[in-house]
């Protein structure tokens, strides 16, 4: 993978734990966080995407315009800017509902304006139509790994050269979005943004059972394959961002720094893989630790993702 | 520079209305035959609309434990058969460790949804195991073990009607950066009440056929079905004295970035997603002599693709073979891309171009050589796949013939 710029950073969170050292300092992107745990969107979206848009939608779409106001806009073309989403239960309470509706009131009660909304990619497709991006536009649906792959295949689509500007991140209803800006690091210089870190390497297992060895190994296979992609090694990993105890054969014994997205912002599957990608910039900040960081998802239904994000 | 890999397919896995395997998959479309029947698994009795594309008699239990089927919604038992024919068609001595699965779907497990929303409605339970079945996070990796790989990356891809088409894609370039040592992708919809119900209340859906590119088309047919294919590389398969069907040469995506439900009218993104693809084969558009159109029967769709082809093909796009199998076997929603590409892939090898059913009368604004109702002999070398879906996700694919 070619080292791809994150020019961009857009958090929407329902609640955090520690909101008054992360949101509003430089460098820390830009960040709507609910007030006791009420969010309000309505300075971020008109009239009609309040009314007709889902949940996920909202929270995907202020995101993501966080995270473009934060890069200082986008000033190339649509058809250069895409969208990669993880997005795993967004559209679970639309499918109950509008099924619901057809076995209460019949077939004839389906809403056709609500039906779309049935399937993952809603979300994605709607930071599209509002953004104009039109360029690839994908979702993953790999639960708590959902964003942590979507952000990856952000940084892949950026290699096949069709884009040179890629939003990846993930949502989770009813309060969780994080988007970040990707691009390529010369498009990134050469229009003069700040680069906030760079995604090196990525990789991802499926477990072969559920057991605890299982997991491990399949931890294991993926930071090893991820940090080579990054062209760097364990021992140059400053922190982790995720569960360590997998990766102990990986650090052969080495006591790395870690902290989890969950301690942040609560339990957000879909959206907790790019608030992963996100804490990590914000590690990036402070000088004495500059430093790869490996942030690490893992999955119950048996998947583990991992994303080495470098200075 | 060392050039690319180059990625091949060796397998293939059709489990669609008109056949299970690709014998009977490939029989059916050259035939012409409609696989559209009275549909059975939902009840119709309401619905003003009766016909759909079911899959006939299948049985889980031939392509894995009675365990797994029992713990493994209907479109995930269908991929996984879809993925077990692609694996015995690609004649491994032994699979492989170290795979790459991408799997595309538009609802995954809808029907498990359905199931437990029959459960709250008669008594207000709910089955924790319907729950487990209907988990969209568990999607891929139960599929991935249901086929027994082995230290496999596994992701499920979701982008409408057009899934199949990016799972391919990415798979290809898994393989093409040597992320993995072989790849299966492709796509898996069970038939839901709720698919039913939605594209009838759109009005998308045809009362009784659908005839793609016709005059007087009315619209899709819902079906169901999976597809999956086997990729490697060429110098892994040449290895292996592997079967080679075809070669996946580009892949395109875009996003209209328009409207959930219908396409942009004028085909300008679906267009550029076709250049794309076209562009990383190093082709030019001349070179394409065959197209798989997503061809859905709906007046907005067939409108628009038409449009886009004529943008990337120019005049050419009217004498260009553009057969869409929908017509047969109705819109298999995430596996219909896959399904598509199967059959130009054996169009190309077998020489022989499946038809486009049900089309009588020409259209002004469709004006395409849709190979009307008969299966066409005819030489064709570079095929161009289309994909569209709501979100107006577009991909598309370009697959070169290989000798047998």
């Amino acid at each position: 993978m070619l080292p791809v710029a994150i020019t961009g950073v857009g958090v929407v969170a329902a609640s955090v734990t520690t909101s008054a050292e992360l949101a509003g300092v430089p460098g820390a992107g830009r960040w709507l966080v609910g007030v006791d745990g009420r969010l309000d969107l309505s300075g971020h979206l008109d009239a009609l995407q309040l009314r007709s848009f889902d949940r996920a939608s909202q929270l995907a779409v202020v995101a993501a315009k966080l995270a473009l106001e934060d890069a200082g806009g986008w000033p190339g073309a649509p058809s250069s800017l895409g969208v990669c989403l993880g997005n795993t239960h967004g559209c679970l309470e639309a499918q109950i509902a509008l099924d619901r509706a057809i076995l209460t009131e019949g077939p004839q009660a389906v809403s056709g304006t609500l039906f779309p909304y049935g399937a993952f990619n809603a979300a994605a497709a709607n930071v599209a139509i509002v953004l104009h991006a039109r360029g690839a536009n994908l979702t993953f649906a790999t639960g708590a790994a959902a964003g942590t792959d979507a952000c990856a295949e952000a940084a892949r689509q950026l290699q096949d050269g069709c884009v040179t500007c890629m939003l990846g991140g993930g949502v989770e209803a009813p309060g969780d979005a994080a988007v970040l800006l990707l691009e390529s690091r010369d498009a990134a210089d050469g229009r003069g943004a700040r680069t906030r870190g760079m995604i090196a390497g990525a990789a991802s297992r499926v477990a072969d059972d559920d057991s605890r060895a299982g997991f491990e190994r399949a931890a294991a296979w993926s930071a090893r394959s991820a940090l080579e992609e990054a062209g760097i090694v364990a021992g140059d990993v400053r922190l982790v961002v995720g569960e360590v105890e997998l990766l102990a054969k990986t650090f052969d014994g080495r006591s790395v720094p870690t902290i989890s997205a969950e301690s942040t912002f609560g339990e957000a599957p879909s959206a907790s893989g790019a608030f992963q990608v996100v804490l990590a910039v914000l590690s990036l900040r402070s000088p004495a630790e500059r430093g790869p960081v490996l942030c690490l998802s893992r999955t119950p239904e048996g998947i583990v993702s991992v994303i080495v994000v470098t200075p | 520079m060392v050039a690319p890999a180059r990625i091949v397919v060796t397998g293939m896995g059709p489990v669609a209305p008109n056949g299970v395997g690709l014998p009977a998959f490939w029989g059916a479309l050259v035939e012409g035959r409609s696989a559209i029947r009275p549909v059975r698994s939902v009840d119709v009795s309401r619905h003003p609309r009766k016909v759909g594309g079911e899959v006939q008699d299948f049985d889980p239990a031939r392509y894995m434990s009675e365990e797994t089927a029992g713990r493994t919604g209907r479109t995930s038992q269908l991929a996984i058969a879809a993925g077990k024919l692609a694996l015995d068609d690609a004649r491994f001595s032994e699979v492989p460790d170290g795979a790459f699965l991408a799997i595309g779907s538009t609802l995954g497990d809808m029907a498990e949804v359905e199931s437990m929303n029959d459960d709250w409605l008669r008594d207000g339970t709910t089955d924790p195991r319907k729950i487990a079945r209907q988990n969209a996070a568990g999607f891929a990796p139960r599929i991935s073990r249901g086929l027994g790989l082995v230290g496999a990356s596994a992701v499920s891809v979701h982008a409408a009607c057009s899934s199949s088409n990016q799972a391919v894609a990415l798979a290809a370039r898994a393989l093409r950066d040597g992320r993995c040592s072989f790849a299966l992708a492709g796509g898996s919809d069970a038939f839901s009440r709720l698919t039913f119900s939605g594209f009838a209340r759109i009005g998308a859906m045809a009362p009784d056929h659908c005839a793609p590119f016709d005059r007087h088309r009315r619209g899709m047919l819902v079906a169901e079905g999976a597809g999956m294919v086997v990729l490697e590389t060429l110098d892994a398969a040449t290895r292996r004295g592997a079967r080679v069907y075809g070669e996946i040469l580009g892949w395109g995506l875009s996003c209209d970035a328009s409207h959930l439900a219908s396409p942009l009218p004028d085909g300008s993104a679906l267009a550029e997603a076709m250049r794309s693809a076209i562009a990383m084969a190093r082709l030019a558009p001349s070179a394409i002599d065959l197209v798989g159109a997503h061809g859905t029967g709906t007046i907005a769709n067939d409108r628009a693709e038409s449009r886009a082809l004529y943008a990337v093909l120019g005049a050419r796009a009217g004498q260009v073979p553009t057969t869409s199998i929908k017509s047969m076997i109705g819109h298999t929603m995430g596996a219909a891309n896959a399904l598509q590409l199967m059959a130009c892939i054996l169009a190309m090898r077998e020489s022989m171009i499946p038809p486009t059913i049900h089309f009588e009368t020409p259209d002004p604004d469709c004006a395409l050589d849709c190979v009307p109702n008969r299966a066409r002999a005819a030489r064709t070398t570079r095929a161009l796949v289309n994909g569209a879906g709501f979100g107006g996700s577009n991909s598309c694919l370009v697959v070169g013939r290989c000798s047998p």
